[in-house]
């Protein structure tokens, strides 16, 4: 237990800190006027009995001294005299403490914002109990293996598995529209159909009530709703006593029967949840694959395992229903990769490039710090030949790097909250849990521990170069002249920081062009002036599509009728939505196998809305008013069809069947231009288009084309529909330029982020560069007054330290290039029409960054220039 | 200002000291000069190991001060045994005891 009263005594001596010393001094005073009395008992004089006394025992503060520290609490004290040193010598040089802090606080900064969405987005659990059980099925065929799972399946695949402890389908909005909450305001409610044990398959609780039962289901449409907690809060005041109550949704009572705990913005933006009505005969379909399937993993089972299960189910399958199932299987992906997956490769490139800033920042603080700890090689020497140990001189200079670390830390934790923000407000929407990215304390702490990894790396080199220098710092000599190895040391640390700055330049060069190429891709339509929005038709009078029609005509009158409108039109799936839906067809005189069919992109659309959207006629006429309901089917497709399926024939007058189609067959009457319909950097796909008044589905997109701004005309437009019909409203108003800019918000994000890493990159490469050569001109002062006495040109000089600086500059350049070689495929899925070794691109930054280079030398060597050939040599 | 004579073994020196506290509670002078008459001026003490050795006993508690008068009036921390310090001092002495002897043994062996 000695420890601990050692303990105690250190503490109780660390609070009674100047008595314990007033004491020692006291002790120590008797103790050599006792030595002394003694002497001078033995008949020595005053003098030398006080001279023998003090080479017997040494200096009193000397003594002092040892026995200080010997006690452990010494060592928190002196730590406290070497802060306040520290932070003595910082203030003194306030140039040199701001430059640090601000490069240190904006590459913490910067990585700590970016680790924070990481933290968030990638590794954290998804929000739903167990999350690592949860997997995603998708309906795979030889043609892709991203579809969906038809209702008739699903049920099959969940009632006799054997690996899943539960599965559950969710379907987009089948029967959405608008809801009537309350009657006299209408409002679109976003929904979706879930099959009963949604929620508990998930895991997330119920708030009030029950999850959707089996026997929801046994009906042609919803009775029952589940609120979301958004909308239970928005809309219904946070009631506790909702269950068992009535909402009015399209019209049709239904009972809520639960309330979820939270939304699932992950999973979907519904609102309200409605389960899936296994009557309707959309659910009884084998060929249509719509459902989106979540499932459970029983604990135990491995993915593999359930893989073979699944298998031989899907294979059971295709020999019961062979028309519709063969060639039908599932894939299994877990949940996390399905969501998380996508981003996770941009969210890292773009640490990596936070990671390199850090790099650099660290580089230029270590520069910083060898260039001052030569002008202190004194100040050591000194403090060694008057008793400082060395650890207590590295000690010192690490408290004093410390301090400037936390500094910058503490900045840089600021920096990070408020980029944190800003991520948060110009993310990309499509980011998910983006906004639930908040700074916490595993954030401070991994700035923290960053922080500190920053100061061991430079803070020690000053101390450890000192060791190797000790004494000689003394000697006259040695003032003027740094040691070759710290000369090494700093040429190579500029040669890698601009090695690396090369390699971010090149990564935000090629996410640049690639980004640039992407928003000057050709959509196949214009964009500009074009207000866009939703409308579903769901209410009563509108079962029959007549009615539908009829609306839609209507409403195209009247728009068409207001001022400062150019075109209107509708569609059923709008371009870069994610709105999507593929048409089977066959072509007749065509051999097709058993199940077997073609397929292409296929949308219904009003007559205005081709020239309303610009996209242009090549061949034959636009679906206009003739054709109807009562007249023969007709569509039309696009170039990319033409060729696909009818290569090198005249595509006009051929017939399609469209599998499900009231028509027995259409007449393609037009070629049309083709667009980018899923994404701008996605090839032009085979298109269909049929007249809405032909085929009318309940939900569809009106396009209005405007003269000038188009949302000046979002007011006038909603009342043209409230005219026509009081209960139905628009949704999702917006300029289909802001669906374009969001539909490559990911690469806009990615490229923004990496130009700023960049630019601060080349940023303080170039302060890093300048620090290097001025100081290393201040160091050949005299070597320059020599050259300039004995008649050496000033150009020539000049030359001279640009050119010893551009060789770092082509040395550095020259690694960045084979390091951005090496790594430039990890940008690869990230490109849009530019190759990783793009040349251009490696020209333009190569030739960037060596004027930057450049510009900081001549900086430097203009400074050499000032010298005065007679004050450089008197200087000696 | 190393110690003149026979360097101490690490940890004797707090031996030396309890011993001479076990015979009557003294200052730091009269310890320094008592432990060099005792060793026959074998062991000299200077001021620092013997002050960082007194603070180090105090704070294990084997010891404790006190400021009295002198008798040359002056005023001087006297330092004394305490009952941990007496127990402490007899195992010591006792394992002292010990491994001279096993010491010897060794030595005469040879």
């Amino acid at each position: 237990m000695s420890w601990l009263r050692n303990m105690a005594g250190g503490l109780s001596s660390l609070f009674r800190m100047e008595r314990v010393d007033r004491e020692l001094d006291e002790e120590l005073r008797t103790y050599l006027a006792m030595a002394l009395d003694e002497k001078m008992k033995q008949g020595m004089s005053r003098r030398d009995a006080l001279r023998a006394v003090r080479l017997e025992q040494g200096n009193l503060e000397t003594t002092k001294e040892i026995v200080h520290a010997a006690a452990w609490e010494s060592l928190i004290e002196t730590s406290w005299q070497d802060l306040r040193f520290g932070a003595r010598l910082l203030r003194k040089n306030p140039g040199f403490t701001a430059v640090a802090v601000v490069t240190l606080a904006l590459g913490i900064g910067a990585n700590t914002a970016i680790f924070d969405v990481i933290q968030t987005v990638v590794l954290q659990p998804l929000p739903f109990a167990d999350p690592d059980q949860l997997v995603w099925l998708n309906g795979r065929m030889p043609e892709t293996d991203e579809a969906g799972v038809s209702p008739a399946d699903f049920l099959d695949y969940r009632d006799s598995n054997q690996s899943f402890v539960q599965m559950a389908g969710i379907s987009q909005a089948v029967m959405a529209g608008p809801s009537n909450l309350s009657a006299d305001k209408p409002e679109q409610v976003t929904t979706n159909l879930v099959s009963s044990g949604f929620f508990q398959t998930l895991g997330v609780p119920l708030l009030l009530g029950r999850d959707f039962q089996k026997s929801d289901e046994q009906v042609n449409s919803p009775q029952v709703v589940t609120l979301g907690n958004g909308i239970w809060k928005r809309d219904f005041a946070g009631d506790r006593n909702i269950i068992g109550h009535n909402i009015t949704l399209d019209g049709q009572s239904m009972t809520v029967v639960g309330v979820l705990s939270t939304d699932m913005p992950l999973i979907s933006q519904a609102q309200i949840w409605l389960p899936t009505p296994r009557l309707h005969f959309l659910m009884q379909l084998r060929g249509g694959h719509f459902l989106k399937v979540i499932a459970r993993l029983k604990r135990g089972v491995s993915l593999p395992q359930a893989q073979a299960d699944l298998d031989a189910i899907a294979h059971r399958l295709a020999e019961k229903y062979p028309d519709t199932d063969h060639g039908w299987s599932l894939r299994q992906r877990s949940l996390r990769e399905v969501l998380i997956g996508p981003v996770r490769p941009v969210l890292l490139i773009i640490w990596a490039a936070a990671g390199l800033l850090l790099l650099i920042a660290c580089t230029n603080i270590a520069n910083l710090f060898l260039t001052r700890s030569l002008g202190r090689q004194r100040e050591f020497a000194v403090r060694t030949a008057l008793g400082a140990t060395r650890s207590r001189i590295t000690r010192q200079a690490l408290a004093e790097t410390m301090m400037l670390v936390l500094a910058g830390g503490a900045l840089g934790a600021l920096a990070a909250s408020w980029g944190v923000s800003l991520l948060r407000m110009f993310g990309p929407a499509d980011l998910p849990r983006l906004q639930e990215v908040h700074v916490n304390l595993q954030v401070l702490a991994f700035a923290f521990g960053i922080s500190l990894l920053t100061g061991a790396m430079f803070g020690l080199i000053p101390a450890l170069q000192f060791g190797k220098a000790g004494f000689n710092g003394l000697k006259e000599s040695a003032r003027n002249s740094e040691p070759a190895a710290h000369r090494r040391i700093r040429s190579s640390l500029v040669v890698a920081e601009i090695a690396v700055s090369l390699m971010l330049l090149v990564g935000a060069g090629l996410l640049i062009r690639s980004f640039w190429l992407l928003i000057h891709v050709d959509p196949g339509f214009q964009t500009q002036r074009v207000l866009t929005a939703q409308l579903s038709l769901n209410g009563p009078s509108y079962k029959d599509p007549a009615n539908r029609v009829r609306f839609w005509q209507e409403l195209e009158e009247r728009v068409r009728n207001l001022a400062g409108v150019e075109a209107v039109g509708a569609t059923s799936e709008l371009p870069l939505t994610g709105q999507h839906s593929d048409g089977p067809f066959k072509i007749p005189g065509h051999r097709y196998g058993p199940s077997e069919f073609d397929d292409a992109h296929y949308r219904q659309v009003t007559p205005g809305y081709l020239a309303a959207m610009r996209i242009p006629l090549l061949a034959g006429r636009w679906l206009d008013q003739t054709d109807t309901a009562k007249s023969p089917g007709t569509l039309l497709v696009n170039q990319a069809f033409a060729k696909r399926f009818f290569p090198g024939q005249d595509v006009l007058g051929k017939h399609l069947e469209l599998l499900g189609d009231v028509q027995p067959g259409r007449e393609i009457v037009g070629i049309v231009g083709n667009i980018s319909h899923r994404a701008l950097s996605d090839p032009q796909e085979p298109e269909m288009y049929v007249a809405y008044a032909q085929y009318s589905p309940p939900t569809m997109s009106l396009v209005l084309r405007a003269v000038a701004d188009p949302t000046t005309l979002a007011a006038a437009l909603d009342e043209a529909v409230r005219s026509i019909d009081r209960n139905e409203t628009l949704s999702t108003i917006r300029p289909l330029d802001d669906i374009v800019a969001s539909s490559v918000s990911q690469p806009r994000f990615a490229s923004l982020l990496l130009s700023l890493f960049a630019g601060l990159a080349v940023t303080l490469a170039a302060i890093g560069i300048y620090g290097v050569m001025a100081y290393s001109v201040s160091q050949r002062t005299n070597e320059i007054g020599i050259r300039l006495a004995l008649g050496a040109k000033r150009s020539d000089v000049l030359k001279m330290v640009v050119w010893q600086g551009m060789k770092l500059a082509t040395a550095g350049a020259l690694i960045g290039i084979v390091g951005s070689v090496l790594f430039g495929h990890f940008l690869g899925t990230m490109l849009y029409g530019v190759k990783p070794r793009d040349p251009l691109t490696f020209v333009v930054v190569s030739t960037g960054l060596f004027g930057v280079s450049l510009v900081a030398n001549y900086i430097a060597a203009r400074l050499a220039m000032q010298v005065d050939p007679m004050v450089a040599l008197r200087y000696e | 200002m190393a110690d003149k004579s026979t360097d101490l073994v690490q940890g004797t020196l707090d031996m030396l000291i309890l011993k001479t506290l076990a015979l009557e509670a003294m200052h730091g002078y009269g310890l320094a000069v008592r432990i060099e008459q005792m060793s026959k001026g074998v062991f000299s003490v200077n001021a620092g190991s013997l002050f960082v050795a007194l603070q180090r006993l105090q704070r294990a508690g084997l010891i404790k001060g006190e400021w009295k008068a002198t008798e040359n009036s002056r005023r001087a921390k006297y330092y004394a045994l305490t009952e941990p310090g007496r127990k402490h001092l007899n195992s010591e002495t006792r394992e002292w005891g010990r491994q001279v002897a096993a010491i010897a043994r060794i030595l005469e062996a040879s």
